[in-house]
């Protein structure tokens, strides 16, 4: 046996150096910025500023991750966050996959545009949501508080996971709900084995509403007036607001601690994440 | 046990009536097979029994209890999906034990009686195993595993030999038939395969556009069709059918076919609803001969088809085709001048309006 190996013609070699040179654009623009926010966090104060940039910082220093917990309430901002996230986390999926199976197993005339109608919903800029939404929490006593803000992100998020679970419960063959039924099952016990059969996409959906949930600013900067209920994002942006000097190291400190979950969870599940993208589902 | 009764039973989808007006009796014990072809309202029929549908109108009786508003855990039916719908994150023996654990009995009897079906159905070495680890064949048998354990009172199947290939559906076939045998739990099993429903069923129902139109023996709806439509589904090759006129001469009754003529008997006659008439007979009745046949006529021989024991031999009269089989003596050739005759007594006479079969000739 011979080996051989593959020739490469010269549009072959201009594709590839063309693709990865796309591919690399790509990743410089997405991880250059978190690069940057990690080395200014390890800067001495002093230097963050320093002329030219320095790339990789000369000097080590935690000093603005010691600071981060002085300025102000770190571990509080991120409990509240956690609490909120996943409180919209629970109320969102629970709503969004009882919607999901309901329109996908009890299909009424017109659900198609329904269904249409709760993707327009999502499509709208949710800036617009954020005065009706501020008046509700405001009338239901539920100003700076965190239910107030799970209550907001469920209603950000719940277009999404209907949506995106409908067309999970879409792929699973009726007959095991059937089955189950003829097995003896309740409806809704059936339905829990539709859940279970579903939960790949269960789970996408929970990572892609964490996010959501996890990053969002607007809603929380709105609804929440003290440390008690602020979320990281809102405390973050509120150390901008110093009077003297805005203390960057700080605030890139702690956007980099609040960005360290979501990295584990992309690291995790970006298979998940891709398949729901590329294959619809 | 129990017997079935649906009474006057009518389900609609929309503008679609899937199942009209249907009243059918499964006695206590039978294999009743529902054919059709696709669309005929078979699985809704079976669905209906089953509690997965509700019908609009009639009754539904199980065991003598009207079984309209009961859900289909309280039926206790069991039933076989077409693609077994197993639950793909349960191993085998969970499957199988799942209608048992729904149903709260104690472990040891459930592994007792788990390990008991497996071994019946020969899958007691997969037990471990996940659906997606098998083989089609035995999917199929963990299906039916989990519909047996529960040692249900009626056993509902829907196409259940559909997805497999042409030697286990066979093989599959006769254990049915042996398990029944065995066990003798009142089954009803949709079908399009008409082959499948003459080797399981005691008792058919033929089914069309949501009508019934027979219930019988095997052997008395391929012998006795009902009309041309049962006439044309049962049996494969299908039965030829020439369009004639029913001529009255002297009194008496004459068909007239083109090809052939028979005299009709008056009461034959008599159910007619107008002049025209169609000649139904099997392929099998039909025989051809190199010599000449008395009360025969001529036919070219247009294609032949060898199966093994018989073939199938396509011929032309007068520019109507008909379909034969038999066994030859001597290899006929496309082009070939042959005799051929109907074989009488399996002549069967159909009212081409109605469609109904009215007889034989000299009935």
């Amino acid at each position: 046996m011979t080996n051989r190996r593959k020739e490469y013609s010269f549009k072959d070699v201009v594709y590839k150096v063309l693709l990865y040179g796309i591919v690399c654009a790509a990743l410089f623009s997405v991880l250059f910025p978190l690069y940057w926010m990690f080395s200014t966090s390890i800067k001495p104060p002093q230097k963050i500023f320093s002329i030219p940039p320095k790339l990789i910082p000369d000097e080590i220093s935690f000093e603005n991750y010691q600071r981060l917990f002085e300025v102000m309430p770190f571990l509080r901002n991120f409990l509240n966050s956690l609490i909120i996230t996943g409180g919209a986390l629970i109320l969102g999926l629970s709503l969004g996959s009882l919607a999901a199976y309901g329109l996908s197993r009890y299909p009424f005339p017109g659900s198609r545009y329904f269904i249409g109608l709760i993707i327009v919903s999502r499509m709208i800029p949710y800036v617009a949501f954020v005065i009706p939404i501020f008046l509700l929490t405001t009338n239901l006593n539920l100003i700076d508080t965190h239910l107030g803000v799970i209550f907001a992100h469920s209603i950000f998020v719940l277009p999404f996971t209907i949506w995106l679970m409908k067309s999970f419960f879409d792929e699973i063959p009726r007959d095991i709900e059937e089955a189950a039924l003829v097995d003896g099952c309740s409806r809704l016990r059936a339905m829990l084995i539709a859940l279970r059969l579903a939960l790949p996409g269960l789970g996408t959906t929970a990572i892609l509403t964490f996010l959501d949930s996890w990053n969002e600013f607007m809603f929380a900067l709105v609804i929440t007036r003290t440390p008690a209920s602020q979320t990281v994002p809102v405390a973050l942006v509120g150390q901008l607001e110093r009077p003297y000097q805005v203390p960057w190291g700080v605030i890139t400190a702690g956007s980099f601690l609040f960005t360290i979950p979501v990295l584990a969870l992309g690291y995790f599940i970006q298979k998940y994440v891709a398949r729901t993208f590329v294959l619809g589902w | 046990m129990v017997d079935v009764l649906l009474e006057n039973v009518t389900k609609r989808f929309g503008k679609v009536t899937a199942v009209s007006n249907l009243t059918l009796e499964v006695k206590d014990g039978d294999f009743m097979v529902l054919l059709g072809p696709s669309g005929c309202g078979k699985t809704t029929t079976l669905r209906l029994i089953a509690g997965l549908e509700t019908p609009d109108t009639g009754n539904i009786y199980i065991g003598g209890v009207l079984a309209n508003d009961l859900s289909p855990k309280e039926r206790n039916v069991a039933m076989v999906f077409q693609r077994y719908a197993l639950y793909p994150y349960m191993t085998v023996f969970d499957n199988i034990a799942f209608p048992l654990k729904i149903r709260k009995l104690p472990a040891h009897e459930i592994r007792e009686k788990v390990r008991r079906v497996a071994e019946q159905l020969k899958i007691d070495h997969l037990l471990d195993r996940k659906p997606r680890q098998l083989s089609g064949g035995q999917q199929q048998r963990v299906a039916l595993a989990r519909a047996l354990v529960r040692e249900p009172q009626l056993f509902l199947m829907d196409e259940p030999l559909s997805n497999l290939d042409a030697k286990l559906r066979i093989l599959m076939r006769t254990e049915l038939k042996k398990l029944h045998q065995t066990l003798k739990i009142t089954t009803i099993y949709v079908t399009h395969d008409q082959e499948e429903a003459m080797t399981l069923g005691n008792r058919i129902a033929i089914l069309n556009d949501g009508i019934l139109q027979q219930v019988g023996g095997p052997l008395e709806v391929y012998e006795r069709p009902a009309n041309m439509f049962v006439a044309g589904f049962i049996g494969s090759p299908a039965m030829n059918m020439l369009d004639g006129e029913l001529i009255e001469k002297n009194g008496k009754f004459i068909g007239d076919f083109g090809i052939i003529s028979y005299p009709i008997s008056p009461q034959v006659a008599k159910e007619c609803s107008s002049e025209k008439i169609v000649l139904g007979i099997r392929p099998e009745h039909i025989n051809i001969s190199e010599k000449r046949l008395p009360g025969g006529f001529k036919a070219k021989i247009e294609v032949v088809e060898p199966l093994g024991r018989e073939y199938v031999i396509s011929i032309n009269a007068d520019g109507i085709v008909l379909t034969v089989l038999t066994k030859l003596e001597k290899l006929v050739q496309p082009g070939d001048e042959v005799w051929v005759k109907f074989d009488e007594e399996n002549v069967h006479i159909f009212d081409k309006k109605t469609q109904k079969r009215l007889g034989k000739p000299t009935e």
